[in-house]
């Protein structure tokens, strides 16, 4: 298929101003109108690097853009999408050919737009992004899957020309605007259905799953478009052994928040740790997991430490899980991996940084923010209680920590604070994590 | 071949197999029906040759659908008390030679014993193993004894359902705002400790009465803020205001109060206000769950409960108007279904209010070991006021076990 035939496919707008392609997905995530505004500032010329895992709905989030950018009243012909990972194209196109490929009427009173989904695939993207930011060759939105996207110095040219976004699978309060009705609020939809956060650690975030009732299809359908796509299909091309990549990945997964023992895991896959731990970085950099480095006052010793790993989304923990999803350890695991998603995006917000805290290996927190207020210790229990015993010993190893605050959010209802703990209902803290980090009451 | 056709299968307790022929003398078929009923129900097959005890070839039936009707209509005139559609139902089976019927039959342990009428007085059949026989006087005393609570108590928890019944119809008085309502009075009345269930996670964890974290439960009361139970006099209540509560009181058992609103299953094509057939299924039954769990904890009783306490209860739905409610479910494994289930033309609901006229009666012993039954069993009526008969509620109940099956 020739490139300009798959610009008018992919831009139908351009032949037919009122076409919208983002009309079945009326929801928007909470970062889409943020970008929105970025795009409609005249004055900022820096452009957007979207990233997230698969899945996450990145592709629908430009589409979405498109159809507010109409909307708005923007010309249509100065819309361009571009899919670089279309299964038609058949053979390198580069980010330069898809602005080149004018269409007619572009209205020069208006700024070009171009949304360029998993730009990764296009041929020396970052050089080409900053001659065109520099350029002013338009208004740039950008995404992709891999973190690496922003290594091996692609970095160092986005300074001051991009601006990196992170999107995550949905947040709490996204997943519950997903079961709302139009215009519902998300306090009206959560009295409706007040156990919503348990089908969120059930589901996890992935959009295209959320409304779904057959959970245990849902973790086949992630286990299978995951394991499959994310790994043997993204990785394939990185000169590694994807199906031993694909096992640790099975392995970080189902040991989803502990320290990563390169050492076993290597004896497990019969590899050396070496490779063991370029795999885990790789797999770091699809986004699907997450490392969490050890709280030190010394940050070259922090970087020494093993990190623990994470799965970037509750979902993926159920999807992989070995043992029943009602299994004990399994919901303590979920538990951890929501709390920890909802924390990375309040980190990235507070401009704080997230750790893990250890003492002498018998006194841990599972999380320590640290940001220009101080040090918060936050420790997860998927308990429906509050035991006496964890608040004690997250109070002793905060004062190890040196931590001001300590939380302890817990899988139950009921919220009370104790000796130097505050006690916080999961569905309070994954509502609005910021608002309980800040020490707001509910 | 059928392959739901019991070929080769031997009689047991719950399988009786008649050939073609028993259909000139269907008192041999109510026969085996009251043996059932009396006993732990099953399927009796017509149209089954058996030898030795094992179906061994079909014989078509002539005029299946005629043949079905005259059946029923036998069943339900020769036995007592007179049988509902939740008891029997009569199905025609196609096979490849043709049709034959298959019934089954579900005793409401609450009815027994059931009777023969035969020639103005009754005979008392119960099946043992493959066979029959009369029930003996002592049987058929202590089938009394064991279903009937005494009127006095039986009298007086009825009219507690029925009083509170009234409050609510006239405090619901055709507004615009649908409650869904369910009431379960013991009787006797009962001693609850209520210090111990608000001590214990019955109530704040649905998996500790077997219901999903997940799921449709009485959870629903519990609204936005969650938080311990509140004690209230002689109750405990969870829920935030009036309208969306579960009541648990220490000597009146369970009432539990929603929003019709809650019920309302989204966007649905053709349909204005759907009912979420989900809600209406789990809600009932996860109420049930509950008071079968408190049963079986000791703890939670000031007084031990007598093996003879029985639990009356209703549901009832008001402003029903605008409502609709389709057949079946989607079935949520396949894609398919979901067509399936939207191309059923939903139904309005015949009465704004949907009061049943009068209370159903579950022994202890049902509610603790057959919860789902139990809730399956109101559920019923709610649909039975949409028109539809049992066999067309969601599969997700199966009959044959007695439990509501859901994904986790």
């Amino acid at each position: 298929m020739i490139l300009a035939d798959l610009l008018q496919d992919q831009n139908p707008w351009w032949r037919d101003g009122a076409i919208r392609r983002a009309r079945g997905y009326p929801v928007r995530r909470e970062l889409q109108p943020k970008i929105l505004q970025r795009i409609l500032r005249v004055d900022d010329r820096r452009a957007v690097v979207l990233l997230g895992p698969r899945q996450v709905g990145k592709t629908v989030l430009l589409l979405q853009l498109a159809d507010d950018l109409l909307q708005e009243g923007w010309p249509a012909q100065n819309l361009t999408y571009f899919d670089f990972s279309d299964d038609r194209i058949t053979s390198d196109v580069t980010a330069r050919e898809v602005v080149e490929a004018e269409p007619v009427g572009i209205d020069p009173a208006y700024p070009r737009v171009f949304l360029l989904d998993e730009i990764r695939s296009a041929p020396n993207w970052d050089l080409w992004l900053k001659q065109a930011v520099d350029a002013r060759a338009g208004r740039i939105v950008a995404t992709d899957s891999a973190a690496r996207l922003l290594r091996d110095g692609a970095r160092e040219s986005g300074q001051g020309r991009w601006d990196e976004i992170y999107m995550e699978g949905l947040a709490f309060r996204e997943f519950i605007r997903l079961h709302g009705g139009p215009d519902e609020e998300v306090e009206t939809v959560l009295r409706r259905a007040p156990n919503l956060h348990e089908r969120y650690l059930a589901l996890g975030g992935f959009p295209e799953y959320v409304l779904q009732e057959d959970f245990p299809e849902v973790r086949r359908r992630l286990r299978s478009d995951i394991a499959e796509r994310a790994i043997l299909r993204d990785l394939s091309g990185q000169g590694v052994d994807v199906e031993r990549v694909k096992d640790l990945f099975v392995y970080l997964l189902q040991d989803s928040g502990a320290e990563l023992n390169a050492e076993a895991r290597a004896r497990d896959l019969n590899a050396d740790a070496r490779s063991v731990r370029d795999w885990a970085r790789l797999l770091t950099d699809t986004l699907l997991v997450s490392s969490l480095e050890r709280f030190n006052r010394n940050a070259a010793a922090g970087l020494r430490s093993k990190s623990k790993i994470y799965a970037s989304d509750p979902g993926l923990v159920m999807a992989f899980a070995p043992l029943p999803v009602q299994d004990l350890t399994v919901r303590g695991r979920v538990f951890e991996a929501a709390v920890f998603r909802h924390l990375r995006e309040a980190a990235r917000e507070l401009e704080g940084r997230l750790t893990f805290f250890r003492h002498r290996e018998d006194l841990e927190i599972d999380f320590v923010l640290e940001d220009s207020r101080g040090l918060i210790g936050i420790e997860v229990t998927s308990g429906m209680r509050v035991r006496a015993d964890k608040a004690e010993r997250l109070r002793q190893a905060a004062k190890e920590l040196g931590a001001a605050r300590r939380i302890l959010i817990h899988g139950g209802v009921i919220e009370e604070t104790g000796k130097e703990v505050e006690a916080v209902a999961i569905q309070r803290f994954l509502l609005d994590p910021i608002a309980c980090l800040r020490g707001e009451k509910a | 071949m059928n392959n739901e056709i019991p070929l080769g299968k031997k009689e047991d307790l719950h399988l009786e197999l008649k050939g073609a022929d028993a259909l000139k003398d269907p008192e041999k078929i109510a026969r085996e029906v009251v043996a059932m009923l009396n006993a732990e129900g099953g399927e009796v097959w017509v149209g089954l040759r058996e030898e030795e005890g094992r179906a061994v070839a079909v014989e078509p039936i002539p005029e299946p659908e005629a043949n079905r009707q005259s059946l029923r209509d036998f069943l339900v005139d020769s036995i007592e008390p007179s049988l509902s559609s939740l008891e029997i139902t009569v199905h025609p089976i196609s096979a490849t030679t043709g049709s034959i019927l298959r019934l089954q039959v579900k005793p409401d342990s609450t009815r027994r014993p059931y009777a023969l009428l035969r020639k103005g007085g009754r005979s008392f059949w119960i099946r043992i193993e493959d066979r029959l026989r009369l029930m003996d006087r002592e049987e058929i005393r202590r089938a009394f004894a064991s279903t009937q609570p005494s009127n006095d108590e039986q009298n007086r928890a009825e009219e507690t359902v029925k009083d509170e019944l009234k409050d609510l119809q006239r405090e619901a008085g055709g507004g615009p705002n649908g409650i869904f309502w369910l009431r379960i009075v013991p009787a006797p009345e009962y001693s609850l400790n209520l210090d111990a269930l608000q001590n214990s996670d019955l109530l704040l964890d649905p998996s500790e009465t077997e219901n999903r974290r997940t799921g449709q439960t009485f959870f629903l009361a519990q609204g936005r803020e969650g938080g311990r139970p509140q004690r209230k006099a002689g109750r405990l209540v969870m829920g935030e205001t009036d309208d969306a509560a579960l009541s648990i009181y220490r000597h009146e058992g369970i009432q539990l109060r929603l929003p019709l609103g809650k019920f309302h299953a989204g966007h649905e094509p053709g349909a204005e206000k759907p009912l979420y057939w989900l809600t209406l299924m789990e809600v009932p039954i996860s109420v049930f769950r509950l008071l079968s769990k408190m049963l079986r904890v000791e703890a939670l009783w000031e007084e031990r409960l007598a093996e003879s306490t029985w639990f009356v209860s209703s549901v009832a739905l008001f402003g029903l108007h605008g409502w609709t409610l389709r057949p079946y479910s989607p079935q949520l494994r396949q894609l398919q279904g979901w067509w399936d289930y939207l191309l059923k033309e939903p139904r309005s609901s015949s009465v704004q209010d949907l009061i049943p006229a009068k209370p159903l009666r579950f022994p202890l012993r049902e509610v603790q070991d057959y919860p789902d039954r139990c809730g399956f069993r109101l559920v019923s009526r709610i649909y039975e006021a949409f028109g539809f008969g049992t066999d067309e509620m969601p599969h997700e109940f199966d009959q044959k076990t007695g439990r509501l099956v859901l994904p986790e």
